[in-house]
């Protein structure tokens, strides 16, 4: 009976304090939320601070041979796998558009939609997903591996500035290669897009040229281009703040690699919609 | 804060809490030139934690800690970088970068930090490499090389700018006695033959009287015993006599966790 009492006690007591709880726990993660944003703003500023350093000394910031290495395997080891993805897609986007359109005669214009839709939105969004999936992931996981075996450790107390030595260079091959893949995406699509064209709506290649070139703006282009470059910034900060800020061995590794291409990939198209929404309300 | 010039490293009433556990508590040390100073203690007595320090990699509670001149934890991130490139580190698990062969492992420092040409590196690397008896494993990854191979890679990475101090973090754990004596043997030739002070963090005693001139016993986050190895043996306290017999019974199990594997 008393023990029965107690517990329907601890039940009521339970009901009045959880909203105090939810918002207690809301607090708690909106406070861990920008933590972890000011850490990696930080990362972001000490990782130039510290290339700027080396320049000012006159000496160049990392080897081009490094460099080189991270753009290949980034960028022209990534172009397989960005242009067959972004070909299917744009070969599904040509072919779902075509048959509305063609329901109201307008099947024609399938060349511009895909072309738009790519260069402006999808090509970047795509290649941002694909890359922070590839490259993200394997970036975290390498440097996660030498955090844990103490070689980043190892590489600061030699002298060596583990931010320019690890993080700029990747962070720059991201920052580079990303709008030329975000291209070969968009070409990839329209590429697709003509085939169905030709092949289901009677589009001719000449005439396919003409139309998207029609509806293609230089506004569109520099849009995505802009776009692309700030998503490769950020997916490569992310992914090397995750490598070097792991905890906890093996273990520690595979969480934050999960962690870095979910992290990626929600920044990415949180960044998207907050681009489009500045780009459209200040410069329509 | 200065420091006098005749030691080369000295910590004073050094301090190290972490939110669970005071590490250091009160370290007073200083370190002669040429000195091979052995810090003695149990796994986790705060051993790597001293070299840590002194590379700036942690910072003090409270307490103050220099190399030559500098006192380590006011340093810009800058100079900081500039004195740990006088300073060469050994890790226990030899912390070699794993994508990298080992001459490329010697090279980074001279890479890295100097304007040496391609062709200077690589004679001093050689060098450093004919030092430590592995001239002709330059080509080798660093999973392809036994442990003592690893430790003596990193030896002669920890030597290739010359330092003016090194550190090493449990030389012999891990290895075999006989090679365990190999790397013992070449830290002391090398130290004498660079004349360079060093300090080695080991709780490997035939290890520690091998290769120390000096030798400090860390307990409970304090020094409790700084002596030459003559005379270390000698020091009339429980827990330092306790620690070179390797017994059971004595004041370091009393309340600790491990003695429960002892009942």
């Amino acid at each position: 009976m008393a023990a029965n009492e107690a517990e329907g006690a601890r039940t009521a007591e339970g009901i009045v304090h959880a909203p105090a709880d939810l918002v207690a726990g809301v607090g708690e993660k909106s406070r861990s939320l920008l933590v972890e944003v000011g850490s990696m703003f930080w990362f972001i500023v000490n990782t130039i601070g510290e290339t700027l350093d080396r320049m000012r000394r006159g000496r160049v910031p990392f080897r081009a041979a490094s460099f080189f290495r991270y753009t290949e395997r980034a960028g022209v080891g990534s172009v397989p796998l960005v242009a067959m993805v972004s070909f299917f897609l744009g070969l599904t986007m040509a072919l779902l558009t075509g048959y509305q359109l063609e329901r109201f005669g307008t099947e024609r214009l399938v060349p511009g939609l895909v072309a738009i839709a790519f260069t402006r939105e999808l090509g970047p969004l795509l290649t941002g997903i694909m890359l922070a999936a590839r490259i993200g992931a394997s970036f975290t996981a390498e440097l996660g591996t030498m955090q844990v075996s103490e070689e980043v450790e190892a590489i600061e107390a030699m002298g060596i500035g583990p931010l320019r030595f690890l993080v700029a260079p990747r962070m720059l091959a991201l920052f580079a290669l990303m709008p030329c893949l975000s291209v070969v995406s968009s070409i990839a699509a329209i590429f697709a897009s003509a085939l169905i064209s030709r092949a289901y709506f009677n589009i001719a290649f000449v005439y396919f040229q003409d139309l998207v070139l029609q509806s293609l703006l230089m506004r569109d282009i520099v849009t995505g281009v802009l776009k692309s470059f700030m998503f490769g910034a950020l997916i490569g900060a992310i992914a090397c703040y995750r490598g070097l800020t792991v905890r906890g061995g093996a273990a520690g590794v595979g969480t934050s690699t999960t962690s870095s291409v979910v992290t990626a990939i929600t920044t990415v198209i949180a960044f998207d919609t907050l681009f489009n929404i500045v780009y459209i309300v200040f410069f329509p | 804060m200065t420091q006098p010039l005749n030691h080369v490293v000295e910590l004073r009433d050094v301090e190290l809490a972490f939110p669970e556990k005071k590490v250091l508590d009160g370290v007073s040390l200083a370190v002669n030139p040429l000195d091979r100073l052995v810090i003695m203690g149990q796994s986790g007595s705060g051993k790597s934690t001293i070299l840590r320090l002194i590379l700036g990699i942690l910072q003090p509670t409270a307490g103050e800690i220099f190399f030559k001149q500098f006192e380590i934890s006011r340093l810009s991130r800058a100079k900081l970088q500039q004195v740990r490139a006088q300073i060469g580190m050994v890790y226990q698990y030899s912390a070699l970068l794993s994508s990298r062969n080992v001459r490329d492992n010697v090279a980074l420092p001279l890479e890295e930090l100097t304007r040496k040409s391609t062709e200077e590196i690589d004679q001093i690397v050689d060098e450093k490499l004919e030092l430590v008896g592995l001239a002709d494993s330059k080509r080798l990854m660093p999973s392809e090389l036994s442990g003592g191979m690893r430790k003596r890679v990193s030896l002669a990475r920890a030597l290739v700018m010359d330092p003016h101090l090194i550190l090493f973090d449990e030389p012999s754990a891990g290895l075999d006695p006989v090679i365990s004596s190999v790397i013992d043997e070449l830290i002391i030739s090398l130290t004498e033959r660079s004349k360079v002070t060093s300090i080695i963090g080991t709780h490997e005693m035939d290890s520690a009287f091998r290769i120390a001139t000096r030798m400090a016993m860390l307990y409970h986050g304090k020094v409790i015993a700084d002596a030459s190895p003559e005379q270390f043996r000698d020091i009339d306290d429980p827990v330092v006599q306790q620690f070179l017999s390797g017994s059971t019974e004595g004041p370091i199990l009393e309340g600790s966790k491990d003695a429960v594997a002892t009942k």
